[in-house]
């Protein structure tokens, strides 16, 4: 950083010396021009007393020959009319001064002419010619002229001067002040990039801090599941009374559901999930939905629906509509310690436009509770703002809700007021798609073929390895594990009666499940080969390329109806 | 001071080329009639050249044809009035030049006396006739004539 300065400083310090360097050598310039000028001038004042003299010599010529003195004295006055001449005279033939003029405090000529070649006296420029007509030599002449003084000629020369050291000294000054402003402006770059430099520093480290805060979340209720379910199981053990095993086992599921909801929000928080969208019937979703909310609720909030029967459907990714209005439920519910209602209502806002364009429906969620402050409004749909104790929520439910709408194509608002409520609301665009027809349920294959069917199993994680060979096991499927690619790889050339591969996506190794799939395909085009992972975005690589995903968590019927579709289309 | 005058103005005269015999015959200078100079002449014209032509005194006591004069100065003299002798160079290119003092109306430069100084007057459409040029600066030199101009 200091020879970066260094370096810096250096230039501004080289341009005020060029723009002093360049005044200088405007004043030397102007002077060089104006001495040449001079020099010129001079030239121009001997050549022009030169003929002056000559012109005199020549109409000298009778007036000395036949000593007309009176026509001589004529003609050397008639010199006097060019001011710059000082004296004039004509001498005959003898060298006697026959006529003179002299200006006014000038020295007179000399009394005998002395003739030669034009010299300098001071400031003045004496020139001497003889008189002739034809060859004969009738007398001479004498002209002295005055050269401009040094006085006047620095009069003449002064405005000039001042006007080009002005121009010097403004090209100095700015020159000067322009690398000055140059440096100032380095200077502040610097500063710039300091503070932004800075900026990205604290940007990251509230990162961090949100990490933090997030992990620590999540964690907890993480921790608070994986006790559900842990529990559960050690009491299942326990106990034989078939009314207690099944609640426990509802107990575990919830937990297990809640924990993939929970990952479901942390992976649209960060927009990685790809939606999944399908027209929806919101009345028929909400009422499926009832059970779940009533779960995640406490006894003193009570949930009721309200929409009109003709509501319009909405192509979203039904899941993540769920996830929402769960997540403001909760909201809902954590904004009531004194219990309430949660008013979940809908109703169609026409655009009025002919062609439906900008039709959109409303699905807005009321709680009773403690409302919201004007200021915190919008934080709400801040990832990680939470008005919860550490521990009690992650900041992301809202922001989950905000992403679902956003990317559903609408947008999501609260309307607040302390002490009387909130209602947190969505805009869906209108689809006029037809409705999907609802998925049949899966009954769990309980009789399956044994032995018809071989599966290669790539898992890295033997815990879940070992459960998911149980569940395809029970699903009926002869089952063969590997630890890995390479692996899977060696078993398949070795043995290759196998009739599909379900294989993890992230595992050690130089090559994952992606590489995997593609080499299967290379080597083995007809078998069919399901890759599952819960890391969404190697879920996206795979879903780009057109490959089967099963996203984890998944259920023993996601699982049977995959590998079902996939055989299926193999044989 | 008549015969340094009489030489001056052979600068400032031009004579055809026609006028001379050959590039270095000499310049014939006649004197008309009674002599006033002397020596003085003689010694002017010593030195004297015309172009390339040395300069020769030649003295008419009666100025007659044949004598191939370039320059006439006119005297008083007995024998011919000034009259006479400008007949016999009239026409052919000889600077006529008449002592002040003499009625000599046809001659071509006429010396007076202006405020004691000698000076002369010059009829230049005489000496344009005979086919001489004289220069300016000689006409510019000029007193105004004796005689009005005739």
């Amino acid at each position: 950083m200091k020879a970066f300065g260094g370096r810096m400083g250096l230039r501004p310090a080289l341009t005020v010396s060029m723009a002093i360097g360049l005044a200088v050598a405007i004043v030397a310039a102007a002077f060089g021009m104006a001495a040449y000028n001079e020099h010129l001038g001079q030239q121009e004042r001997h050549r022009a007393a030169e003929v002056q003299l000559r012109i005199l010599a020549g109409s000298m010529a009778a007036p000395l020959a036949f000593d007309d003195r009176s026509a001589a004295r004529e003609y050397v006055g008639a010199q006097s009319s060019n001011p710059d001449v000082e004296a004039v005279a004509a001498y005959d033939m003898q060298g006697q001064l026959t006529a003179a003029y002299t200006r006014p405090g000038a020295p007179p000529p000399p009394d005998r002419n002395t003739l030669g070649p034009p010299r300098l006296d001071g400031a003045r420029l004496v020139l001497t010619s003889p008189v002739t007509e034809g060859e004969t030599v009738l007398g001479s002449v004498y002209l002295r002229s005055v050269l401009e003084s040094p006085a006047r000629r620095a009069m003449r020369y002064a405005g000039f001067a001042l006007l080009i050291v002005m121009a010097a000294l403004l090209v100095a000054v700015l020159g000067a002040a322009g690398a000055r402003e140059g440096e100032a402006n380095r200077k502040l770059q610097a500063e710039i990039r300091e503070r932004e430099k800075a900026e990205a520093a604290l940007r990251q480290s509230q990162k961090m801090e949100a990490m933090g805060q997030l992990t620590g979340g999540v964690a907890h209720d993480f921790n608070n599941l994986l006790m559900v379910a842990s529990s559960g199981i050690d009491l299942l053990d326990r106990t034989t009374d078939p009314a207690r095993r099944e609640r426990l086992r509802q107990g575990v599921r919830q937990a297990i559901d809640r924990g993939a909801s929970l990952t479901q929000q942390l992976l649209a928080f960060s927009r990685r999930t790809p939606l999944k969208p399908e027209v929806v019937d919101i009345a028929t979703r909400l009422a499926g939905m009832h059970a779940l909310l009533d779960r995640s609720l406490r006894e003193d909030v009570k949930v009721e629906i309200n929409l009109p029967p003709d509501l319009w459907r909405i192509e979203v990714d039904a899941s993540q509509l769920e996830v929402a209005v769960l997540n403001i439920a909760i909201n809902a519910r954590d904004a009531m310690p004194d219990g309430g209602t949660i008013t979940i209502e809908a109703r169609n806002e026409p655009s009025g436009r002919p062609d439906g364009v900008g039709d959109m429906i409303r699905l807005g969620i009321r709680d009773t509770g403690v409302g919201v402050a004007p200021e915190m409004i919008t934080r709400l749909f801040e990832p990680f703002f939470t008005t919860k104790a550490v521990g009690k929520g992650t900041g992301l439910g809202l922001s989950q809700v905000y992403g679902f709408a956003r990317a559903s194509g609408g947008e999501a608002g609260v309307d607040s007021k302390l002490g009387e409520g909130t209602t947190i609301w969505l805009r869906i665009p209108r689809s006029t798609k037809a409705l999907a027809s609802e998925p049949a349920a899966i009954a769990p294959r309980k009789a399956g073929p044994i032995g018809r069917y071989r599966i290669l199993l790539v898992e890295d994680d033997d815990s879940v390895a070992q459960l998911v060979e149980e569940m395809l096991r029970e699903l009926g499927y002869e089952v063969v594990r590997a630890g890995e690619a390479l692996g899977a790889l060696d078993v398949l050339r070795k043995d290759g009666a196998f009739d599909l591969v379900f294989s993890d996506m992230v595992m050690p190794g130089d090559i994952g499940g992606l590489d995997l799939a593609r080499d299967i395909s290379r080597l083995r085009p007809s078998l069919p080969v399901i890759l599952t992972t819960g890391y969404s975005a190697a879920a996206a690589a795979a879903t780009n390329e057109g490959r089967r995903v099963l996203i984890k968590p998944y259920r023993i019927e996601a699982l049977a109806t995959e590998l079902d579709t996939a055989l299926q289309r193999a044989s | 001071m008549k015969a340094g005058y009489l030489a001056k103005f052979t600068p400032f005269v031009d004579w055809p080329e026609t006028a001379f015999e050959a590039p270095g015959s000499p310049f014939r200078l006649c004197v008309g009639g009674r002599d006033p100079f002397g020596g003085a002449i003689d010694r002017v014209a010593g030195v004297l050249h015309v172009g390339d032509h040395p300069v020769t005194v030649i003295r008419l006591p009666t100025v007659a044809k044949g004598v191939g004069c370039h320059l006439l100065f006119l005297s008083a003299s007995r024998q011919q009035t000034p009259q006479q002798m400008l007949a016999v160079v009239a026409g052919k290119p000889v600077l006529t030049v008449a002592d002040e003092d003499l009625e000599a109306s046809g001659a071509m430069v006429q010396f007076v006396t202006v405020e004691n100084r000698l000076r002369f007057s010059i009829r230049a459409d005489a000496a344009q006739a005979a086919g001489l040029t004289l220069s300016s600066k000689l006409l510019a030199l000029s007193a105004p004539p004796r005689d009005g101009g005739k």
